[in-house]
């Protein structure tokens, strides 16, 4: 059947292929190479360009529209909140060490984390003075408004009474226990300490000089 | 300049090359295109669009031989035709059971000319037509013109034997019209 079909093809072909025009017309190349030509410059090559142009602006639009939403949000104002400075009890460190790069300090018995959302802590061994006076207040407020004032006492009634934002949990040392660094061989345990919106682990208690921070990479932070 | 030579300039953007290849393959392809569609200013239309098409899609076209860059034309020219055909909704085929394969007579097809081929099959319904070109001209399988045209390979193969029988017939009037002039 195919061999048929193979014989048959080549002869039909073999005598039409020869065909180039029938003695009865005239076919004009020129007249259709200009209608060929005519039929090219309408070709909408234009309109890919205007498609072009439409799909750039449409990415454009869809790029800044996240700009255009969040500086309306820039325009209210920003209320700093006051970094309460809390009443903290006074770590126990170890001799020599230098407490102004220590984010979290351990005691004997128990790891107390201290973090604030705001930046990052920086325990030191100083005294906060109270920032206002009572006297002052007193003083420089009119009678009337100086009964209405609250009497301020000390720093740490004010730090009391701001609002706590974020507790941290409070893990005893014990817990912690067990995990060892595979690395260094270091058998202290490390303990997660928020720093911003990192989690930074540590077993520095600020006592060493080789001081280790991990910082743990997660898609939540 | 060779035809080779004209495909990279032409790939160049080159409209004197363009011209050339349409001046070399524009009659040629008006006969592929005439064979399928039988009004001489459509199949014109459909020449036309196929350069068109040739000349956009040029740049991935790698240039072997003659004979590829014909088949290639041949090809976008045909797919033009049906395109064309397939708009007119003119393939109103009636699906049919295969017909009995009639060969037609290798002698008869030597006695006629090729314009009186290409007459007699001008004048042959359009499904016979179509299925006889894209069959016996072409070499294409029954398989592929039946995917091409959307009918069963039944159809296809009743449709070429219904226009080999028709155009033995054409033939053999024509044969004996000549004879009639003869004795005359």
């Amino acid at each position: 059947m195919q061999g048929n079909n193979n014989n048959e093809t080549q002869g039909w072909k073999s005598k039409l292929d020869g065909l180039e025009s029938l003695s009865a017309e005239d076919f004009d190349l020129q007249t259709s190479w200009q209608k060929l030509e005519n039929l090219r410059v309408k070709s909408p090559r234009k309109k890919k360009a205007a498609w072009y142009w439409l799909a750039a602006a449409c990415l454009l639009a869809v790029i800044s529209l996240p700009f255009f939403f969040n500086s309306g949000k820039n325009i209210e104002p920003m209320v700093k909140q006051a970094i309460p400075l809390k009443n903290i009890e006074q770590p126990v460190t170890n001799g020599n060490a230098d407490t102004n790069n220590v984010i979290a300090v351990a005691s004997s018995s128990e790891i107390k984390i201290i973090s604030k959302s705001q930046a990052p802590s920086v325990v030191s061994a100083k005294k906060y003075e109270p920032v206002l006076q009572k006297d002052t207040i007193l003083k420089e407020a009119d009678p009337v408004v100086a009964t209405i004032l609250p009497t301020v006492t000390d720093t740490f009634q004010l730090m009391a009474a701001a609002p706590v934002k974020k507790k941290l949990k409070v893990v005893p040392y014990n817990e912690l226990v067990g995990s060892t660094d595979s690395l260094t061989g270091d058998s202290r345990p490390y303990f997660p300490v928020k720093f911003r919106t990192k989690e930074i682990y540590t077993n520095n208690t600020g006592s060493g000089k080789d001081n280790i921070i991990r910082i743990k990479l997660s898609s939540q932070n | 300049m060779n035809i080779a030579e004209l495909i990279i300039e032409a790939k160049r953007g080159s409209t004197a090359a363009e011209k050339c290849l349409f001046d070399l393959f524009a009659r040629k392809m008006l006969m592929v295109c005439r064979r399928y569609v039988k009004n001489p200013e459509d199949a014109e239309e459909r020449m036309l669009d196929g350069f068109h098409n040739f000349f956009k899609s040029i740049g991935t076209f790698t240039y072997q031989h003659d004979a590829a860059l014909m088949a290639w034309l041949k090809k976008i020219m045909i797919n033009q035709c049906l395109m064309f055909l397939r708009k007119k909704n003119v393939f109103t085929i009636v699906t049919e059971s295969a017909a009995e394969n009639i060969s037609l007579d290798e002698d008869m097809l030597d006695r006629i000319s090729a314009t009186e081929i290409f007459q007699l099959i001008v004048q042959l319904p359009v499904g016979y037509r179509t299925v006889f070109n894209l069959y016996s001209i072409e070499g294409m399988p029954h398989a592929e013109i039946a995917s091409l045209l959307n009918i069963s390979e039944g159809t296809s193969k009743s449709q070429l034997s219904k226009a080999k029988a028709l155009l033995q017939k054409m033939i053999l009037n024509k044969e004996q019209g000549y004879a009639r002039q003869q004795q005359q």
